[in-house]
């Protein structure tokens, strides 16, 4: 511990757990810490083991509290890496607190209850100082990123009270006042809802089952003298979160964003800026409307027919069905809009001979040209015919990005997909080879003297090119696993290890001491508890570590899985699960207590696969589709006429990450590597492609339908080249990349290229889990 | 329907988790038991040829895995069965219980063109337990009560009426696909699935 940024308080308490009075020089206080801690280092304690300082433990949590909350506001202006000044004097305090909160002599049940909330508080706050260690670059350029999008403003959105502002810096200034009160009403819906409008403002939040925030108002189409706009106003606000159990801290927070901000929003868009628009009439019909700056707009006609609305836009607008591979996308391609009702002018303006002119001075110069020049004028306006034939017409198409951008509103479709051109991918790089796995000497040496890793990415790309040494995976995998933070120290991890075991221990007993009569009243406990007992059983018998009849390993297994239940009783037990703990468990040397913190950490990544409704599954099946489509298209165009487009046979390597298709060593270098996240979250996907694609010919060739693509994948099974497959995923990805401007959005958002996109999304969602958690802090204690 | 073509019988076993799905296809088809089957994830199947009346036809075997949630995803596979086999464990009423889901399930995913006469044939499992539950008599009942589904009660550890019970699930399946036969003269390649392609552009057609 740093003593030099110790304040004169907690120096004098430090010196009190030791026995030695306070003195008043702060600097002489701090000259016999440091004489002390180094007696200390050496393995003599010298703390105060007995109660003889006594402490007024109501007080004491007082202080502490106060300190947490000081050092959470030091947390958030941390400036600098974990070298600085600053990140080192926060360090220190947060050292001391822990200390000191350890040593609270918490007996009441009150006092104990703060003191976890407080052990709670300090751990959040070094996992956040982690985090920023790790990521200072990243934050700042996030900030950018944020500034951006709210920049461009994907949506004509703004405050009432600043309309008037706006419109004056908007092309159609000066009319428009005036315009707002001679406009005429050309239709009125009351009742039409508009999508989440964060979700418009992120477009690439898809992926997330957030909950939908929807605000009911009145649509309008009005008619100016000058343009005409699709209006719209809210009139009331409807939430309608998602059942969905994890994700009720997202929507706490989006309520609280909408009710800040977005209440007074009003939409305007003018017809003459739509280039497309898209319907959709399941369930509840809905439009999206797409403007020229690419912004994207979706009505939801709660309880109308949206049919009115459409006949209105078309007998304002001229409009064209988008055909793609002679099959009709749904998407509305908007031509023009229909200027004036004189028939000559509309057929002149459609010819769009004269881009520049309004259609009236275009009749009239066309007229005045042919009567001075009539040879010469004649032939100017075939060749611009000419030219508007051969070479207008691709002009109106919305770009694949724009298409995209369309189908992006059908996320609540599964499996609903555009057809592309399979895009042509720059020849694949030669796969690199595997490297060595990363060795004792390299991981201990990698730490400072207190035991901190100092450059975890470098660790962590030594263990995606080469794996860990069988050695040293009990303590590696406790990193990779979130259990410790990288950047914790020695003391730190001691702690860590206490206090998760007591975590563990309340955990367990809520179950052990659950008596048979109360489970008999207890349903949702009793299936659970029947599906890990008869799961137990049957999981990696074969290995030695699970073999035999009455195998202590076995219930460790039970504990353990028993136990996440009474952590996570929502999700609770589903088939798949053990198999992910077993080898955790084999690692962990049957440590129930670092087991459970690792499986909880693997949870964390992959719990979407055992949702109720499956969610998590399908949206992986789809994203492996489209990384597929990418990638192989002949693959993929086979799987299509096969019917087996959905991937469904890929779904056990999927749900529990491969653990089915490799031999038990296998797997343990498999997972460690996509617990890197290198070179992206979504690598195991990649790996399924690599897979695959080494299977295509077979495929293909022998013509394989749906059933025999199933079986063929099937019996890979422990079949597979685990390092080509890790090599050639890596290439595909390398190819990807270069690749990655001709890519679509959804496959670079998969991959992590579109860098401003995902820090974006990113940097939002922990921020809301920061922004939650300091709102708990201060609930308990303010 | 004097056609000799091969017949592909395609079946499907459902019930609870650890009924001894696994084991009684496996029992079935390769005369092996083994208490280590892991849990099925997803799903798989094995073929094997059987007599049937002097005819001779390919039973493909489908088995699933127990935990209702992962039904939904494997519905394609289920898909022209021309039976389902409703497996319970004797001494779990629990599984017992779920037998008329299972079957309500069944028909909702596969939609077979003639639910009330599918054939479905429901198997008691472990009967060489001694601690059993689930009375004969009760279940013989409940298939009372559904048309007269055929029961069995089944060991697949001690290979106890595991094959009877399969050529009747193979007897059973070949007269539903003659019967779908007899049904459906039409010629051949009658595409329904290309449907959906005109659907779409109808609506646009309407609203556009």
């Amino acid at each position: 511990m740093d003593f030099a940024k110790l304040d004169e308080e907690e120096l004098s308490y430090e010196l009190k757990t030791r026995g030695i009075a306070p003195m008043n020089n702060v600097n002489e206080m701090r000259n016999v810490l440091r004489g002390l801690i180094k007696i200390e280092v050496e393995g003599k304690s010298l703390l105060a083991t007995d109660s003889s300082v006594s402490i007024d433990v109501k007080s004491e949590v007082k202080t502490c509290v106060k300190k947490l909350q000081v050092i959470n506001t030091m947390v958030k202006n941390i400036k600098g890496d974990r070298y600085s000044e600053h990140y080192r004097a926060v360090d220190a305090k947060l050292c001391h607190l822990m200390n000191r909160v350890d040593k609270l002599p918490a007996v009441e049940p009150q006092d104990r209850k703060d003191r976890s909330n407080l052990l709670k508080g300090i751990l959040f706050l070094m996992r956040k100082m982690e985090e920023m260690a790790i990521s200072t670059t990243v934050v700042e350029t996030n900030t950018n990123t944020n500034d951006n999008t709210a920049g461009t403003g994907t949506v004509i959105l703004y405050e009432k009270t600043t309309i008037t502002d706006m419109n004056s810096t908007s092309e159609n200034s000066g009319s428009v006042t005036s315009d707002e009160e001679f406009g005429t009403e050309y239709f009125v819906q009351q009742g039409v809802a508009i999508k989440s409008l964060s979700k418009l403002l992120k477009g690439s939040k898809r992926h997330k089952n957030d909950s939908e925030t929807h605000y009911t108002g009145l649509l309008k189409i009005m008619k100016y003298k000058t343009a005409k706009f699709i209006e719209w106003k809210p009139t009331e606000m409807s939430i309608f979160p998602d059942a969905d159990e994890w994700n009720i801290v997202d929507t706490d927070y989006k309520q609280n964003g909408k009710n800040k901000n977005d209440c007074n929003i009003d939409i305007k868009i003018n017809l003459a800026t739509m280039k497309s628009y898209k319907m959709k009439k399941h369930k509840k019909h809905q439009i999206s409307i797409l403007q020229t700056n690419g912004s994207l707009v979706t009505f939801l006609f709660e309880s109308s027919p949206i049919n009115d609305f459409v006949t209105a836009l078309k007998t304002l607008l001229h409009t064209e069905k988008e055909i793609r591979h002679h099959r009709p996308t749904g998407v509305i391609l908007v031509l023009s809009e229909r200027q004036d009702s004189d028939p000559l002018c509309q057929s002149i303006k459609e010819l769009k001979i004269f881009p520049d002119q309004p259609p009236t001075s275009t009749v009239w110069s066309f007229i005045s040209g042919f009567q001075n020049n009539p040879v010469e004028k004649t032939y100017e306006t075939f060749a611009k015919i000419s030219d508007v034939l051969l070479t207008r017409t691709p002009d109106t198409r919305p770009d694949q990005e724009v298409a995209e951008l369309l189908n992006r509103v059908e996320d609540d479709d599964e499996y609903t997909m555009v057809d592309h051109p399979p895009s042509v991918l720059p020849p694949r790089p030669v796969a690199k080879p595997r490297g060595n796995p990363l060795n004792q000497a390299t991981f201990y040496q990698s730490m400072d003297n207190e035991g901190r890793i100092l450059n975890p990415d470098n660790i962590k790309n030594i263990i995606f090119y080469g794996g860990c040494e069988h050695l040293i995976r009990y303590e590696v995998w406790k990193y990779l696993l979130g259990y410790y933070p990288w950047n914790s120290t020695r003391e730190q991890r001691l702690y860590i290890d206490k206090l998760q075991a007591a975590e563990y221990e309340r955990m367990k007993v809520q179950w052990m001491n659950m008596s048979p009569d109360q489970i008999s009243r207890f349903n949702m406990y009793r299936d659970r508890k029947s599906l890990i007992d008869k799961d137990v059983y049957r999981t990696d018998r074969t290995l030695d570590f699970f073999a035999g009849d009455g195998n202590e390993n076995l219930v460790k297994l039970h504990n353990v899985l028993m136990t996440y239940v009474m952590y996570n009783f929502d999700l609770g037990y589903v088939q798949g699960m053990s198999d992910l703990l077993s080898p955790i468990l084999m690692i962990m040397k049957s440590d129930e207590v670092e087991s459970f913190w690792c499986f909880v950490g693997f949870m964390n990544r992959v719990n979407t696969n055992f949702e109720l409704k499956q969610t998590g599954m399908k949206k992986q099946l789809n994203d492996l589709h489209y990384l597929l489509t990418t990638v192989s298209p002949e693959l993929e165009n086979h799987l299509k006429k096969m019917d087996s487009s959905n991937m469904y046979f890929c779904f056990r390597w999927l749900l529990v990450l491969f653990k089915r298709e490799f031999v038990h060593s296998d797997i343990m270098r498999l997972w460690e590597v996509l617990w890197t996240d290198i070179p992206c979250a979504n690598f195991h996907l990649l790996i399924c492609v690599a897979i695959l694609d080494n299977e295509k010919d077979t495929i293909i060739n022998e013509n394989y339908g749906l059933t025999e693509i199933l079986k063929h994948v099937n019996n890979l099974c422990e079949r597979i080249d685990l390092d080509k497959a890790l090599t050639t995923a890596y290439s595909i990805y390398e190819q990807l990349k270069e690749a990655q401007p001709s890519l679509q959005d959804s496959v670079n958002e998969l991959l992590g290229f579109s860098l401003s996109h995902s820090d974006t999304i990113l940097s939002s969602d922990s921020n809301s889990k920061e922004d939650d958690y300091e709102k708990a802090l201060l609930m308990n204690y303010l | 329907m004097a056609t000799r073509k091969k017949v592909l019988l395609k079946v499907i076993i459902l019930g609870d988790s650890s009924v001894g799905k696994t084991s009684l296809m496996n029992q079935y088809i390769n005369k092996k038991f083994t208490n280590q089957y892991k849990a099925t994830i997803g799903a798989d199947f094995l073929t094997k040829e059987v007599m049937v009346d002097d005819r001779i036809v390919t039973l493909q075997i489908w088995d699933t895995a127990g935990q209702e949630r992962f039904q939904s995803l494997g519905v394609a596979f289920y898909r022209g069965a021309d039976c389902c086999v409703l497996v319970f464990d004797v001494a779990s009423p629990g599984s017992f219980k779920s037998l008329d889901g299972w079957r309500d399930e069944f028909l909702i995913q596969a939609s077979p063109s003639n639910p009330d006469h599918f054939p479905f044939v429901v198997l008691g499992n472990k009967a060489d337990l001694e601690n059993r539950t689930v009375s004969t008599k009760r279940a013989q009942q409940w298939c009372q009560n559904k048309n007269g589904l055929p029961y069995f009660e089944t060991s697949a550890k001690e290979a106890t009426n595991v094959d009877q019970a399969f050529i009747t699930i193979a007897r059973n399946a070949l007269a539903q696909d003659t019967d779908v036969e007899l049904y459906n003269d039409f010629p051949e390649q009658i595409k329904l699935s290309g449907s959906t392609e005109n659907r779409s552009s109808g609506s646009d057609n309407c609203a556009c």
